[in-house]
């Protein structure tokens, strides 16, 4: 009798998730599958909307990254008006952009991931998480939400509201730093700098008792994928997409986002609402990438601010060429936080974020535009189509988190084969599995815009389609 | 597509995407208090 386990809803995640983990007649896990539950239809309903209005819309699409949207989508915009927008205007957007860049990684490591690895895998369900946290270990769970707390201060200095800022449009940036936004900025990094630092060291000694979860959860080759810079700096904002191997050769680079599609293919799952990109000239099987921290830190070649590279030198030795181990996603978050810190101390010495000149002008002189930037959890492509008046005829979003969906499958499963023994489901193993997707951080509102149809659910299923056992979660 | 205030009972409404923090805490600390919640003024601005 085989049966497939189902976890659903999959907690602490951003979004809504199921896992199938089917096994065989002895009980062995054959596959497994994460599958998204919600559709958004993005793609579809901004039909018709005009491209200036686009990233006003889209940052709904999300509520801890809708900067990532704004950022993509204005830059679509800019394509499509085929200007280049002011110096000041792009220094502006990266400084947002580095401060999403903190508010969300602090959001997964403290708030999602760590009561995982700090409260324990066997804690009670009901106290592994942020409050669990709290009552534990008070002082890092304050620090870890101020440091959220500073990031969304960056987005609501420039921007004017924490989240869905109406601050960046097709053409620049409707307004500049100020001078007392710049202070409050200076005034609170150190504090920034202590959390990050007193994180990094809590998850090097949390590595050194996990090499079990180091080595299976989402331990395996793939292609990474991300923008870098020409010189290939680590990249979050501008630069060009760069494809490496777990071996860390580079199998493509230096190719303008426009141009994504000659790189990248996306399939549809039947049982799923997210779409699976996955790298073109090596088709679906092989071609399985990664974004997002661990990605961006092993195709670059130097993060460029000293702190950040030290600790990336550390981080390296966890893999030979590549790092292929997911859990290490963590320690990817927390250097990224790091340089983004550094990166926002030097650019506060930057006096064109104070300048008056932000916008380009022009008209609509490309019927097609594309905008890439590099969300927390990976590269975001904004792809419209537009009529000569400007609304658009079609939008395709490529979102971080759909690029990792098949390796999240093949983490779900690894997972799985090693730690579920026979039909006995425990909290404990349930939650290895979820916190093998909670490594990605991934971002489910984000990234369902295929149609498509699809149950939900999570029960264990023999191969004769006999419901054996039911997990739920409440 | 239904909006929610059709499938579920709403007494209050916050106007705002997202509401700011203030305004939750405003409409919270008077339920809090036993007092049934009154925005005025720019609580009322949905931006």
């Amino acid at each position: 009798m085989s049966k497939r386990i189902i976890i659903d809803p999959v907690t602490r995640i951003e979004g809504h998730a199921k896992i199938s983990v089917f096994l065989d007649d002895a009980g062995n896990v054959t596959d497994a599958e994460f599958h998204v539950v919600e559709f958004r239809g993005f793609e579809k309903f901004c039909e018709g909307r005009s491209y200036s209005e686009m990233p006003g819309i889209t940052p709904r699409i999300c509520g801890i990254c809708p900067v990532s949207h704004l950022l993509a989508s204005a830059k679509a915009g800019d394509a499509i008006m085929a200007v280049s927008i002011p110096p000041a205007a792009d220094k502006l957007r990266r400084l947002m952009n580095l401060g999403q860049i903190v508010q969300s990684h602090a959001l997964s490591f403290f708030h999602l991931s760590a009561p995982d690895f700090l409260l324990g895998w066997d804690s009670p369900a009901a106290k592994r998480n942020v409050f669990g946290l709290i009552a534990s270990n008070e002082g890092l769970a304050r620090a870890g939400i101020r440091l959220r707390q500073f990031g969304q201060e960056i987005i609501e200095v420039l921007g004017g509201k924490k989240i869905h800022p109406a601050w960046a449009v097709p053409g620049g940036v409707r307004s500049a730093l100020t001078q007392e936004g710049a202070a409050k900025i200076r005034a609170w990094l150190p504090e920034a700098f202590a959390t990050t630092r007193v994180a990094l060291d809590l998850f090097k000694a949390t590595l050194s008792t996990h090499e079990r979860e180091v080595q299976l959860y989402g331990n395996f080759p793939s292609l990474y994928m991300g923008l870098v810079a020409e010189d290939g700096t680590w990249e979050h904002h501008g630069g060009k997409l760069r494809f490496t191997d777990s071996s860390g050769s580079i199998i493509a680079d230096q190719i303008d986002p426009k141009d994504y599609r000659t790189v990248i293919g996306e399939a549809v799952q039947e049982t799923s609402y997210l779409k699976s990109p996955y790298y073109l000239p090596l088709g679906k099987e092989d071609g399985i990438y990664r974004v997002g921290p661990l990605a961006r830190l092993n195709i670059c070649a130097h993060m460029g601010v000293p702190l950040a590279d030290a600790e990336l030198k550390n981080f390296r030795s966890f893999g030979h060429g590549s790092v292929t181990s997911s859990f290490l996603y963590h320690y990817a978050r927390l250097i990224e936080i790091l340089a983004s810190l550094e990166y926002v101390e030097r650019a506060l010495g930057d006096k064109d974020l104070f300048s008056s000149d932000l916008r380009a002008d022009a008209g609509i002189n490309s019927l097609r535009g594309v905008g890439a930037s590099e969300a927390p959890r990976g590269t975001l492509f904004h792809d419209y189509t537009v009529d000569r008046d400007g609304k658009l005829q079609k939008v395709n979003l490529i979102v971080a988190t759909g690029q990792n969906n098949l390796a999240m499958n093949q983490t779900v499963a690894q997972i799985a084969r090693h730690f579920l023994k026979g039909t006995e489901i425990t909290e404990p193993m349930l939650n290895r599995i979820e916190h093998g997707i909670r490594c990605y951080d991934p971002c489910l509102s984000c990234s369902t815009h295929a149609a498509g149809r699809m149950a939900l659910h999570v029960r264990l299923v023999g191969p004769d389609g006999a419901v054996l056992k039911e997990a739920l979660r409440d | 597509m239904r909006p929610v205030h059709e499938m579920v009972a709403v007494e209050y409404y916050l106007p705002g995407c997202p509401p700011p923090a203030d305004r939750i805490k405003a409409v919270l600390t008077q339920v809090l208090e036993g007092v049934a919640p009154k925005l005025e003024g720019t609580q009322l601005k949905f931006g």
